[in-house]
């Protein structure tokens, strides 16, 4: 499941409202984020594609929003490893394609 | 009684805010998005306690640590550090802090180790220790061998204790720091970092210095005297030569008599 409503408020102990504004936060600080990403993957700046990665990754573990979490997750160590930027654009765009589903469903 | 002020020093506006709402409620909270602000909050309005994150823009939470920390070479109000796993290991090394939370982080978690620390450094002792008796005590022990483990297990378990386990030294120290246990069994032989070693990190950590530690190893008919001795300096404790169940859980229920 893209995102555990249910388990989010119960684990964060927040009232619903304030759930909702904190999702709308992150989908605007993710947009921008996703553009840096995706512009240091096509200019492999490995420093930059790691930073942009761990952003994504702590604001999406912070809202239990774990598809997006494992991802950026993934990216932020395979840049810190040296690992082939192709496994990172692929996992990038499938971060993309998750994040655009969110959009639709909050 | 006048509430306490805490300041939380996170890059992430969502951390600082879902630590505010729930910390509002017993306490005075302050925010700051870098290390930069932090010091100006703490110029301006010393806090009581100071939750830290690493990675961050502008200044870090180890360029902080390290300003604040210039006079006395400790810093002068309680800290607990907000990081991710993978780096537990570089801050222990470098840093005495209270406590640490790994992210992504359980709000009640981070409420009770604000809590906890904020009792430790401030109020009446005997409270904490009205607390212990009341629960079973809860033991970390640190065993690689897997024969050994389930026999020591199996004895404190039986006699009531609540048991946490570690293979190596360096899983000790993640588990120790997360969740602090009322007494460490630790091995001396382990596969990564001696256990004398870690037992001695643990000494000179403000928020582990207290709780005991009993080191042991099966025992050996070659160990040196002289070697004894320095492990025992090294520790700050004594070695136990047996890993037999009855002879550790004699000596544990003499350490925890003594704590309380």
């Amino acid at each position: 499941m893209l995102l555990d409503r249910k388990r989010a408020l119960a684990e964060l102990g927040i009232p619903e409202e304030m759930y909702n504004e904190l999702l709308q936060d992150f989908v605007a600080e993710t947009e921008s984020a996703l553009h840096n990403l995706f512009e240091a993957i096509q200019s492999g700046n490995r420093e930059e594609i790691a930073s942009s990665a761990h952003f994504i990754k702590g604001s999406s573990g912070n809202l239990r929003i774990d598809d997006l979490y494992v991802l950026a997750k993934e990216i932020e160590f395979d840049a810190r490893t040296n690992k082939d930027t192709a496994v990172m654009a692929q996992n990038a765009s499938k971060l993309k394609a998750s994040f655009e589903e969110l959009k639709k469903i909050i | 009684m006048e509430k306490r002020t805490i300041l939380v020093i996170d890059d992430a506006a969502d951390v600082r805010r879902l630590l505010a709402f729930h910390l509002k409620q017993k306490y005075n909270v302050l925010e700051a998005g870098n290390g930069e602000e932090g010091l100006r909050i703490i110029d301006q309005t010393p806090p009581d306690l100071v939750i830290l994150d690493i990675n961050m823009p502008k200044m870090g939470g180890l360029e902080l640590y390290r300003r604040v920390s210039s006079e006395t070479g400790k810093p002068p109000f309680p800290i607990i550090v907000l990081t991710v796993r993978e780096e537990l290991g570089i801050i222990f090394r470098d840093l005495d802090v209270d406590g640490f939370i790994t992210k992504p982080f359980n709000v009640s978690a981070v409420i009770e180790e604000v809590n906890g620390v904020i009792a430790r450094r401030y109020d009446k002792k005997e409270e904490k220790e009205s607390e212990l008796s009341k629960r079973p005590a809860k033991i970390l022990l640190v065993e690689n061998d897997r024969n050994a483990f389930n026999n020591i297990v199996i004895a404190f378990l039986n006699a009531g204790y609540i048991v946490n386990s570690a293979k190596n030294g360096m899983e000790a120290i993640e588990k120790i720091l997360i969740d602090l246990p009322d007494l460490i069994l630790i091995k001396l032989g382990l596969d990564d970092i001696p256990g004398d070693i870690v037992c001695a990190k643990l000494k000179q950590m403000p928020r582990t210095m207290n709780v005991p530690v009993i080191l042991y190893m099966p025992y050996s008919a070659s160990l040196d005297s002289v070697v004894e001795k320095k492990i025992c300096e090294r520790a700050g404790t004594e070695l136990i030569e047996s890993n037999s169940p009855d002879i550790l859980l004699k000596e544990v229920e003499r350490q925890i008599k003594k704590s309380k």
